[in-house]
């Protein structure tokens, strides 16, 4: 006899083999990156870049076309500014509207008095520069009309960058569609999905006696199964969340080089949790996926939202406290975290308790077609 | 010779649903056939053998150890399933091959092995570059038994691997088996087809609404069934009556009445006995028969009647 028993590791080729040996194909593969591309697709179309945002929300206006009327007046008082004032006024006002609309940054948790109250700030920082700086160019009879000019310029453009405000920041529906639909809810939907069907899946298709007739534990096909479902998923959400952050940088997101690195290790960890999830629901009942959003619902929206050490058992915490390291993710969500490595351990501890628990289900008990029929 | 397989007392329930009631019996090593129609409990006991199912009570045993969650018994075992399940999008060397590596052959040597297999299977390799999805009913059972025998099993269990060949494939496939048990591999074959197996197996085992009817020798059975009643099929044009007159003679075990067709099955303990009263009860009667039919004792008919 020339079988042995097989190792992990070839236990885990010949499943990997089997499962997705028929995936890669060149023809599978335009289907496949059209569907991670419609989520990317969707933040594009909801997501402002920053010049069209800017032209809402905080353009201070065209200098020229400000200063015209101005330059109209002194010449109406006998005070014409000359070529080099003009072109010097030019220069001095778009330098400072250019570093003050920079400057300006939108916080999605912010009331609406507040937010006024930083763009009078910012626009009067900008108006006292060029005043200052205008002085310097204008003789005294100009700088008098040009103070009571500037007045009612700055009236003007705080009225329109009040009156456009929104409630929602530029950069705001970006991270709400990457955490709170991508990471929150797609994500752990697609994993439980995956790895609930691992067996369910070969009962209805009536291929499971292929497997568990091999020399192999049951535990341990179990295992290989859920590492193989893990690693395709680990590859494919890698696909997905790097054309996402690409959706962003389209979009002129700022800072997402500093959160790539810290969500791609959240995304790391969170996909094997979510997955053992999934293999454990998917060994107690064939409604696995109803389990999970009851689930959901109980432990994530409920436990886990409860202020006392109970919550540790809610995973989305122990990811908002992984993520939250990074300001921008905190500056929008506001998380209230505890500690990193406890998060991270979590996350690791908890894969293997739902591993350890299906894997002995899975070598308890019997899953066959008929039972699988008579639910 | 010692058993392959013991079964003692065993029984499988599911739910309310009786799939094996309270059998024991022992499969010796060769080629063994399990006949029963459709429901009898064939798929049961062959799941329970190759360690998918757990019994309800009772024991059985593979190679003395219990086949449940034990790869080191599965080694010795190959299984093909009922059905035509395969992985629609897979070849079949991939396949093989990816069951290979599951049954402990080395890398280097499963696609080799898987080819060798499809092969002796003879699958032309005309077809082997398709997925297994576009094959026909008989191509997917020359690959589904293929798998079996991958690790070389010491007992191969088939679960109907007749199902959807031509009268040629049979031939081959039966003679792979041949070459098989010649080899020294046991086999255990299920058929809801006597005939199937009745040129295969010297060993029959009889199961309905799970219980073992007969089992043993194919010779032994046919000697057995030499003590079992007589069926008789006597057509007339009233067997109500005839069959009232029979019974109150004391001549029969048991009827069946087909009123519409006009038949009247009676089951005799000894024929001969049963003979020499029937001229003077018919007359009696005054039943018009228009034929009369003793079932033969071939072993389709052995089944025929035990299963029925």
């Amino acid at each position: 006899m020339s079988a042995r028993l097989p190792n992990f590791f070839n236990a885990l080729k010949g499943i990997w083999l089997l499962t997705w040996r028929s995936q890669w194909t060149w023809a599978r593969f335009p289907g496949r990156f059209g569907m991670l591309l419609v989520l990317p697709a969707l933040v594009l179309l909801t997501v402002v870049g920053n010049r069209a945002w800017m032209r809402r929300h905080a353009d201070f206006g065209n200098p020229y076309i400000q200063l015209n009327p101005f330059f109209k007046r002194l010449e109406k008082w006998k005070i014409p500014a000359d070529d080099r004032q003009k072109a010097k006024l030019l220069q001095i006002f778009s330098e400072e509207y250019a570093r003050s609309q920079n400057s300006w940054h939108e916080v999605a948790v912010e009331s609406p008095e507040a937010r006024k109250e930083r763009l009078e700030n910012m626009v009067s920082a900008c108006d006292q520069r060029i005043v200052d700086r205008a002085g310097q160019t204008l003789n005294e009879q100009q700088t008098t009309e040009f103070q009571a000019w500037d007045q009612r310029n700055r009236a003007a453009i705080l009225a329109r960058l009040g009156a456009t405000q929104t409630p929602w920041g530029r950069t705001a529906p970006f991270y709400h569609w990457l955490i709170d639909f991508y990471f929150f809810i797609i994500l752990p939907l697609t994993c439980v999905r995956a790895c609930g069907a691992l067996i369910r899946d070969e009962l209805q298709a009536d291929t499971l006696g292929f497997l568990v007739t091999r020399p192999v534990s049951r535990a341990r096909l179990l295992v290989a199964k859920y590492v193989s479902q893990v690693a395709w998923l680990e590859i494919i959400l890698l696909a997905e969340t790097l054309l996402l952050f690409a959706a962003g940088v389209m979009r002129d997101v700022p800072t997402l080089g500093t959160l790539l690195p810290l969500f791609l290790f959240a995304q790391f960890l969170a996909i094997p949790a979510w997955g053992a999830l999934g293999v454990l629901l998917g060994q107690i009942t064939s409604r696995y996926m109803a389990a999970a959003l009851i689930y959901g619902a109980v432990v994530e929206l409920g436990i886990g939202q409860i202020p006392t050490n109970i919550n540790t058992i809610s995973l989305l915490r122990h990811i908002e406290t992984l993520l939250s390291q990074n300001r921008a993710l905190q500056n929008v969500f506001s998380w209230d975290v505890g500690g990193t490595a406890t998060a991270i351990a979590s996350l690791i501890l908890a894969p293997v308790i739902f591993m350890t628990v299906a894997a002995l289900l899975f070598s308890l008990l019997e899953y066959h077609a008929t039972s699988e029929m008579q639910k | 010779m010692s058993a392959v397989v013991q079964a003692n007392q065993l029984s499988r329930w599911y739910g309310i649903v009786m799939g094996l009631n309270n059998v024991s019996f022992e499969i010796e090593p060769g080629l063994t056939g399990l006949v029963g129609p459709n429901g009898a409990g064939k798929s049961t006991l062959i799941q329970i053998i190759t360690g998918q199912l757990q019994p309800s009570s009772g024991s059985l045993t593979v190679f003395g150890e219990r086949p449940w969650n034990n790869p080191r018994l599965l080694r010795r075992l190959g299984y093909c399933p009922e059905g035509e399940a395969v992985p629609k999008e897979l070849r079949p060397v991939d396949w093989l091959r990816s069951l290979a590596l599951l049954s402990g052959i080395p890398d280097h040597e499963a696609i080799g092995k898987a080819e060798a297999i499809l092969d002796r299977v003879k699958l032309g390799r005309e077809h082997w570059g398709k997925r297994m999805g576009q094959y026909s009913k008989g191509m997917k059972q020359r690959v589904k038994l293929g798998q079996g025998l991958l690790h070389e099993p010491e007992l191969l269990v088939l679960d109907e691997p007749m199902n959807g060949l031509d009268p040629m494939g049979r031939q081959e496939i039966a003679q792979t088996l041949k070459e098989l048990a010649d080899e020294g591999v046991s086999i255990l074959i299920s058929s809801h087809i006597l005939a199937e197996l009745e040129a295969l197996c010297q060993s029959i085992i009889v199961l309905n609404w799970g219980r073992i009817l007969a089992s043993g020798d194919q010779k032994e059975i046919r000697a057995d069934i030499r003590n079992w009643p007589e069926e008789l099929e006597i057509e007339c044009d009233a067997p109500e009556r005839l069959a009232r007159i029979l019974f109150d003679a004391e001549a029969l075990l048991g009827f069946d009445i087909e009123p519409v067709a006009g038949v009247l099955r009676i089951r005799v303990k000894d024929a001969a006995a049963f003979y020499e009263q029937w001229t003077g009860l018919l007359l009696r009667s005054g039943v018009v028969v228009h034929g009369i039919r003793s079932r033969s004792r071939s072993l389709q008919n052995i089944y025929e009647k035990v299963t029925t």
